[in-house]
């Protein structure tokens, strides 16, 4: 598992991520108000992404999925809102019953669902589940989905190569396709490596979205799709939009979209999520020059290396500067 | 030494070859591509679409077919094809009716009809004998078309077929009758009294025509009438309630109605009942979902991801789910609009409307393959609630469901999804399964009960209430 019982507030890159989906929902709010909207997602014992969005949006409820009655009881304490429902349901049943439960809602009522998985042995039933909610999606439906991207999970039971495979990469390819022969992506070996993976499964999200949509008279567009480590996996999270044919392309053209610099230009580029571990005095020196100085002044300013070298100082400094709108601050409070 | 006249290099490399068919080709080769079976069952769509286009009636309305029969008389002498569904127009027949193949795809389009390439009669023809006589009484007056064995034989590349515009009228009304005599050898041994192949073709009648037979058509078979086999499902009256019923959903796109029906044709099955199907399978041809397109079968009790077993967290068909039965319905009156290939024999499962109605065919799986797990093991304790219910074809139960149906909101669809009852959750149950030899089992039932018939099941369950109570003790 990933750290999937540590606090949001150890793992900055989740942090990250999950702050980049929250500015991507104002973005969305300015172009179509997100007030009929309805959160779903898998929100853990603590809630914190509901938190989170019910905080930032009027939204029309949120409803936390959980598979254990023990942590619905605990999410009943946590909540926020009077107003958010926990479900007691594993994340394939609330799916195969997804129309049924939106039929529950007025009917101009639109979902944001995220799907947030991180056993890497399940990721064929889970990318089913996503193409299985993409097909009971309406025009503007947001979902989002969280993977294990590890690329290390590609293994047998045991560790040893067959000899068939010239190198382990191969190995991994074939464990790949042979997982995800539903949807195939035509990956190739040099993608199994723990830095191209999120790539190949990237694809393979997009052809799990594109074949719950086939036929039908909406499309859907990847609006973010990014990579992170968390603890010792890579997680890759890709949030789509549902959208009516022929308005497609105008709402992905509208400025608040196309403008936005996290925005996926397709389902396979990737955006890495590598923020450097920080004390609150280097952050703030950073942040003070920020605007100011390039990475190579910043890092002279500093006077010492973030990482084990020149290269990797700047590679840190560099993701620092592309996510510190959302890096987290934490402070002990009592 | 050459020959250099320029005739005879003429005959040699001519400029042209004749590229056409041989009779052969349609007489003999032809042929082999289909059973017999589905031969007769390729005119008998020719009568339905007969009468469709003759009554010009909705296919929505409740009995459309109603008043229109075709009588079918096979025997080792002849076998012969009577309708009432309005006969063949006259200018079809100077056209296209005894073409091999239609010129002209866009008659019917608009038509809920279920013929299309214009081959069927024909092939059919050729397909049981050598002699046949085509006599049609459309409204202008009738007319007879004679394949004598002149002009079956192979080698006659003569195609033009002499048609006698002044014969008897017939006396039953407009239609058509086919009469084919000097069968072929095998045709003969399949009409024989001895063949079980006559009752195969009356089971395929009543199957693939189940729908049209009851909703007015007739079908004679030998003199006698053929009855529909329809799929029925379990329900009970108390709609509101928990108890069986089946899901239901009632869609439209595109001018293609259609139905999707997912529920329990029959009382699950007990382990044992499981066991002996999995040596001789016989009720389990019936499981599964059926695909209709225009009230005729096109696929029948399907068990495969075509209709969504074993896709996106429904289970793969297996002999425990023997008791699931549904069906996949689509009506147009413009059938170019309907899911089907353009043989007409086969589901187009790329169209919009199939892979909408199948995604709703997978919600009702969901539900009655979870229904069958969730008893598994303690199937018998379901019997009262079958008790409870009776069952009912889907054309009334979607009559009786009709105040319970409520709106989709993706999809322009109303649906019923059933309260099916489940077990109590608070005392979770696990299966225990083993297997000891048959004596070990008799001992063991001498022992607890005194007698050596007890079921195998029942001896294991007691064995383990008797363990229970001593460690309870």
């Amino acid at each position: 598992m990933s750290g999937v019982d540590v606090p949001y507030h150890l793992r900055p890159n989740k942090y990250v991520d999950r702050q980049i989906f929250i500015d991507l929902l104002h973005r969305l709010d300015r172009v179509r108000s997100l007030a009929r909207s309805v959160y779903v997602s898998m929100g853990g014992k603590f809630l914190d992404d509901h938190k989170a969005v019910r905080f930032a949006f009027d939204l029309r409820g949120s409803v936390s999925i959980e598979k254990f009655e023990r942590v619905v009881s605990r999410q009943n304490f946590n909540k926020p809102f009077e107003d958010v429902s926990c479900l007691c349901s594993e994340s394939k049943d609330f799916v195969s019953g997804f129309s049924a439960f939106r039929a529950n809602y007025p009917e101009d009522t639109n979902f944001i669902v995220w799907l947030d998985f991180v056993n890497p042995k399940e990721r064929l039933i889970q990318l089913e589940e996503f193409s299985t909610l993409v097909g009971f999606g309406k025009p503007f439906d947001v979902f989002r989905i969280t993977l294990n991207a590890n690329a290390e999970t590609l293994k047998g039971s045991a560790a040893q190569k067959p000899p068939q495979f010239k190198t382990i990469m191969d190995w991994r390819l074939s464990i790949f396709e042979s997982q995800l022969n539903r949807f195939p992506v035509s990956a190739t070996a040099v993608e199994m490596t723990t830095k191209a993976f999120p790539n190949a499964l990237a694809r393979a999200v997009g052809v799990a979205a594109q074949e719950g949509a086939k036929r039908r008279k909406f499309v859907v567009r990847p609006l973010s799709v990014s990579s992170y480590a968390d603890g010792n996996h890579t997680m890759l999270s890709v949030t789509t939009i549902l959208l009516p044919t022929e308005e497609a392309d105008r709402f992905m053209a509208a400025p608040w979209i196309s403008d936005w610099r996290h925005r996926a230009p397709d389902w396979s580029t990737v955006g890495r999520i590598d923020v450097p571990d920080l004390s609150m005095k280097e952050k703030m020196l950073i942040d003070r020059h920020i605007n100011m100085m390039d990475d190579v002044q910043i890092a002279a300013a500093l006077g010492f290396e973030l990482g084990e070298d020149t290269d990797s100082t700047l590679t840190k400094l560099s993701q620092y500067r592309r996510h510190f709108r959302f890096y987290p601050q934490f402070v002990r409070m009592v | 030494m050459a020959n250099t006249d320029d005739a005879d290099d003429a005959n040699i490399t001519p400029p042209t070859i004749f590229a056409g068919p041989t009779k052969r080709f349609f007489i003999s080769m032809f042929t082999r591509d289909i059973e017999l079976k589905d031969a007769i069952l390729d005119m008998l769509d020719n009568c339905v679409d007969g009468a469709m286009r003759h009554s010009g009636r909705d296919l929505n309305a409740d009995r459309p077919y109603e008043g229109y029969w075709a009588k079918i008389v096979a025997n080792s002498e002849r076998f012969e094809m009577t309708d009432n569904c309005g006969g063949i127009p006259r200018d079809i027949a100077r056209g296209s009716a005894f073409r091999l193949g239609r010129p002209d795809m866009e008659r019917d389009k608009a038509l809920p009809t279920i013929g299309m390439y214009g081959i069927g009669m024909k092939r059919a023809i050729f397909k049981l004998g050598r002699d046949a006589k085509v006599h049609s009484q459309p409204a202008e007056g009738p007319f007879l078309v004679h394949y004598d064995k002149e002009w079956m034989d192979e080698d006659n590349e003569d195609w033009d077929l002499p048609i006698d515009w002044t014969p008897a009228a017939r006396q039953d009304g407009l239609g058509t009758t086919i009469t084919v005599t000097d069968l072929l050898a095998s045709v003969k041994e399949d009409f024989s009294r001895d063949s079980a192949f006559l009752e195969e073709l009356r089971d395929a009648i009543s199957t693939y025509y189940g729908y049209i037979i009851s909703k007015g058509f007739s079908v004679e078979l030998n003199g006698k009438a053929v009855d529909p086999k329809i799929l029925s499902l379990f329900s009970t009256d108390d709609l509101g309630q928990a108890g069986m019923a089946p899901y239901l959903l009632q869609g439209e796109l595109d001018g293609v109605r259609y139905v999707v029906a997912v529920g329990f044709r029959r009382p699950l099955a007990t382990e044992s009942e499981i066991d002996d199907e999995q040596d001789a399978p016989r009720t389990s041809d019936d499981a599964g979902i059926t695909i209709i397109c225009n009230d005729r079968v096109v696929t029948l009790n399907d068990r495969s991801r075509l209709t969504g077993w074993g896709e996106n967290n429904v289970p793969k068909y297996h002999n425990q789910f023997i008791a699931i039965g549904g069906s996949m319905s689509f009506t147009s009156n413009n059938a170019s609009k309907l899911p089907l290939t353009t043989t007409k024999r086969g589901v187009d499962a790329a169209t919009e409307v199939y892979l909408t109605a199948r995604t709703y065919a997978m919600e009702g799986l969901k539900s009655a393959t979870a229904f069958t797990n969730k008893w598994k093991g303690i199937e018998e304790e379901t019997e009262s609630f079958f008790q409870k219910a009776k069952p009912m074809t889907v054309s009334v139960f979607e009559k009786a469901v009709t105040a319970e149906l409520r709106d989709v909101r993706e999809v322009a669809a109303k649906r019923f999804n059933p309260k099916l009852p489940m077990p109590p959750a608070e005392k979770p149950t696990r299966r225990i399964s083993f297997t000891r030899t048959a004596v070990e089992i008799d001992e063991v039932a001498e022992y607890l009960f005194d007698d050596k018939t007890r079921r195998p099941a029942d001896v294991g369950s007691e064995c383990f209430n008797y363990v229970l109570k001593d460690a309870r003790t």
